[in-house]
């Protein structure tokens, strides 16, 4: 799933850039605060594992080989937040040394590897072994469920990045600049791949490697964690709706006109005989990234303008979500730096 | 991107067994690193450069390259990389087949079939096909006239140039700087200097973690008689990485023990000292001037 | 409570690790400033938690411990002034090189003691220079571990100590996995360290050692208790002890060549 460079824009790879770097922020310095001292040579190694987790063959039906992450198998073991560190640093030596995945990429591929795959593959094995016993079969169980999930949605965060490019970079004839397969395209084709090959990869290595730790190191799987905020429960009820929200979006398409103080410049002439003039001189001066909630060029047949106002929905619960979680650690963490005591 | 996979698919000698396919690729891994600190040892062009400057120049030459999108702009930035090479006394034969034979051979694959309309509509080049009526599957419309597109040619030929300038730049730039003086650079130009530590604490005990795992393998191939399930491959993979973590959080502890030993307390300490030479700003002002000509390039030979 | 020059001191010392698995049960001992000890006993008896206990990387549930005259526990270490001098002074001998091998080069790993121990980078350069220059190193200086033959990564985990300049060296099992040329090149420096009256203290199961370099020898039992005391003669005549912790079998006999040393053998 390494994204190279020269697929995504620089405007996309700044922005993955800007997102991550609250996250490494925090991580950084949540890890820090639960392990202290410690933290250094365990980070470097739980990267250099996460790398030559990486380079492992596994074997699979048809006879090839495919690479798994591990980024599961860490979140679970270690927390999600210690995983995202681990596996931003094997990215980093892979992409610096070894040309696997781009430079200016280098954000976005941690965005879908070293966070939605850890954090989602954590919160899927909380919630479903709250409360179970460290040897009952319901962990690894859950543990394949995590991992085929985190990995899955990695995938499709890498098709949405990779499904923009055509749509948002092109030329005035159509000619796409980057990745050149638009989201109708893009986003199937790299779940798909994940659905049947990678996610079952990652699944069957995350729960054959929980199975193996039950009865070899049984420890392993309760040492102290570095956990993401102890409430996990409640914050996935609200991932939860919040994805049906998204998913309910297109509905208001089938209401006609537009909602109350949101007309365009045209409506407005219609409504009231004029247009004022400050009005008229902004309303072209800003088009938004995704106009009228779509995705341009996309949106000829309800169904194409649905999954348009989908995509947006989603997008922007991403990014508001991940700017609010984190506003709300760094206050947390101003808290604690205050309590700590050395 | 199953890129290495892919690399496998070439071959046509017997198919090597999922053990024998890590092994090879773990030992390339040693090998590669030792070819590229000879390489990084010689007196080149680029080795001569201060590695802070050779880390930016090559961030605005990646930069640059991502905002040209004419292809004889891209095809001369890559020629002219080809030169660079060639003046840092890298070998240019193997250069080219490390850089083009995976990243941009692999694009090449992926991005065929935006050549066909169905994929990426426009002006047809050659028509192939004519159907009386388009077709809908799930999300997607084949189009009545099935062709090879100029947008389709121009959006493929575009991104495989680019791919392949991005790649040898970056390995360009790990060829030509020694790994340990690669990372003290990246933390003098702003990367805090425990992400440093890491990086290079990590680095060096995937040679250990490697070396355990090529030992479980190997043992694990000699004890290996005639054909094993795909299933207890897989058990035989998850249990090596259980042993693997285990032995990671183990090592781990007896590192921090070692260090603690030694007087770390939690402070991240540094000891490099870069100097900048007149060669150095020379090089740099020449890399901005080079970026301003390609894109200056780029706007003179609009291609719509 | 502490006679002339006592450099550790152990009263009742017991240790369990967080599994409960005992690992040293009421030790009783005292190290005195340039003595050479060795920790006798056969693998697992506890003789590696021992000298990490003496380094201060773990704290005993039981008795006390005292290095330099001062008690020895979490919080006293706590205190920055007097966790950089106790780290100054002793160093330690990993078993495995590799986990004391954690730095980029061997240059980068001989100077991380002296500077994370607060000196200035030209006393760091100073000291590294001449560390490597004494163990004949100095052609290694800008490689990998990764890129070194098992005696040279011993050579660079002691010269990784070494450059700190400590008073007191610890040792765990250090001629483990060694040639006999590399392992007679360890023992000379073990030598050479101890004729500058610095103290040193090994663990260990090789009966050549004990011969070769002990002023002092503690015999530790399978249950990790200290069960015996002396010289090297006299631990070394007393077959049976020896027998009865593990470190040799039946058969075990000395070789007395011509000329100033002896073998330790088993034979089938």
């Amino acid at each position: 799933m390494h994204i190279p460079d020269g697929y995504l824009s620089p405007q996309t790879c700044a922005v993955m850039g800007a997102v991550m770097l609250p996250v490494w922020w925090a991580s950084a310095k949540k890890v820090q605060n639960t392990i202290n001292k410690k933290y250094v040579p365990l980070m470097a190694l739980g990267a250099a594992f996460s790398f030559v987790i990486m380079m492992y063959n596994v074997p699979i039906p048809d006879g090839t080989t495919a690479h798994a992450v591990g980024g599961s198998l860490l979140a679970i073991i270690f927390g999600p937040w210690a995983a995202t560190l681990c596996i931003t640093i094997a990215l980093a030596i892979q992409a610096l040394l070894f040309g696997d995945g781009g430079i200016l990429a280098f954000g976005a591929n941690c965005f879908n590897m070293a966070f939605v795959l850890p954090f989602t593959s954590y919160f899927i094995y909380q919630l479903l072994t709250k409360n179970s016993e460290i040897t009952s079969a319901k962990r690894y169980i859950a543990g394949f469920i995590a991992g085929y999930i985190g990995i899955v949605l990695a995938a499709i965060c890498a098709g949405i990045e990779l499904g923009l490019q055509p749509l948002l970079f092109h030329t005035a004839a159509g000619v796409p600049l980057y990745c050149p397969y638009p989201l109708n395209l893009a986003v199937p084709a790299m779940a798909f791949a994940h659905l049947t090959v990678a996610g079952p990869v990652e699944g069957v290595v995350t729960a054959l490697a929980i199975k193996y730790l039950q009865i070899s190191n049984p420890e392993m799987l309760s040492i102290e964690k570095i956990n993401a905020p102890s409430k996990a429960f409640s914050y996935v009820k609200l991932w939860i709706g919040m994805a049906i929200v998204a998913v309910l979006t297109p509905l208001g398409l089938l209401a006609s006109g537009s909602a109350w103080g949101e007309w365009g410049v045209d409506e407005l002439k219609e409504k009231i005989g004029f247009v004022p003039e400050g009005l008229e001189q902004m309303s072209d001066k800003w088009h938004a990234l995704m106009q009228d909630y779509g995705i341009p060029g996309f949106d000829q047949s309800f169904f194409q303008s649905a999954i348009g106002y989908i995509t947006a929905a989603i997008v922007g619960i991403i990014l508001i979500s991940i700017v609010t979680y984190l506003f709300g650690k760094i206050l947390k963490g101003k808290d604690e730096g205050i309590h700590e005591t050395k | 991107m199953c890129q290495k996979s892919l690399k496998f698919k070439l071959k046509k000698s017997k198919k090597p067994t999922f053990l024998e396919k890590t092994i090879n690729e773990l030992n390339n891994v040693i090998k590669e690193e030792f070819i590229a600190g000879k390489i990084a040892s010689r007196h080149g062009l680029l080795q001569n450069l201060d590695p802070r400057i050779n880390i930016i120049a090559t961030l605005l030459l990646i930069i640059t390259a991502n905002f040209i999108h004419q292809p004889l702009v891209l095809l001369f930035f890559n020629f002219w990389i080809i030169w660079l090479a060639k003046v840092s006394l890298v070998p240019i034969r193997s250069f080219l087949k490390r850089v083009w034979l995976i990243v941009p051979l692999f694009t090449v694959v992926m991005v065929i079939p935006t050549i066909f309309s169905p994929f990426l509509p426009g002006e047809p080049l050659l028509i192939l096909f004519q159907l009386s009526h388009p077709i809908q599957i799930l999300f997607w419309q084949i189009p009545p006239i099935i062709s090879i597109t100029k947008q389709g040619v121009m959006a493929a030929v575009v991104l495989v140039l680019r791919v392949g300038i991005c790649v040898s730049l970056s390995l360009l730039l790990t060829l030509t700087t020694k790994w340990s003086q690669l990372l003290k650079a990246l933390n003098k130009i702003g990367i805090p200097t425990v992400f440093i530590t890491i990086l290079e604490m990590a680095h060096r005990y995937i040679y250990l973690l490697l070396q355990t795992t090529v030992d479980m393998f190997i043992a694990k191939k000699s004890r290996t008689v005639g054909q094993t399930t795909t299933g207890e491959q897989r058990q035989f993979i998850s249990n090596s990485m259980s042993i693997l973590l285990g032995k990671t959080y183990f090592i781990s502890n007896e590192v921090y023990s070692a260090m603690t030993s030694r007087g770390y307390n939690g402070k991240a300490l540094t000891l490099a000292e870069f100097k900048l030479k007149l060669f150095d700003w020379l090089w740099l002002g020449f890399i901005i001037i080079v970026c301003l000509f390609f894109i200056g390039g780029d706007y003179l030979f609009v291609w719509k | 409570m502490f006679g002339n020059n006592v450099v550790f001191k152990l009263k009742d010392v017991s240790f369990r690790y967080p599994s409960n698995e005992e690992a040293l049960s009421k030790i009783n001992l005292e190290i005195k400033k340039g003595e050479l000890s060795v920790l006798l006993g056969a693998n697992g008896c506890g003789k590696s938690t021992l000298l990490k206990i003496l380094d201060a990387l773990i704290f005993p549930q039981e008795g006390e411990f005292y290095a330099f005259e001062k008690l020895i526990t979490e919080e006293a270490l706590a205190d920055e002034e007097f966790f950089y001098s106790f780290r100054r002074r002793v160093g330690f001998l990993f078993q495995e090189s590799d986990v004391q091998l954690f730095n980029p080069t061997v240059w980068d790993e001989v100077a991380y003691g002296p500077l994370q121990l607060g000196l200035n980078s030209s006393s760091v350069r100073e000291r590294v220079e001449r560390t490597l220059e004494n163990l004949n190193m100095k052609h290694l200086k800008d490689r990998p571990p990764f890129r070194l033959s098992g005696g040279e990564r011993k050579k660079e985990a002691i010269a990784s100590i070494l450059s700190i300049d400590p008073e007191v060296l610890l040792l765990d099992e250090p001629t483990n996995g060694l040639d006999p040329r590399t392992q007679r090149h360890l023992i000379n420096l073990i030598k050479d360290f101890h004729k500058q009256n610095k103290t040193v203290v090994i663990s260990t199961h090789n009966l050549d050692l004990v011969y070769e370099l002990a002023d002092k020898v503690y015999v530790f039992s399978e249950d990790h208790k200290i069960i015996a005391c002396g010289t090297s003669e006299e631990i070394l005549d007393n077959k049976e002890l020896l027998i009865k912790v593990n470190l040799i079998d039946e058969h075990f006999h000395k070789h007395v060549h011509t000329g100033d040393h002896l073998h330790f053998h088993s034979h089938e």
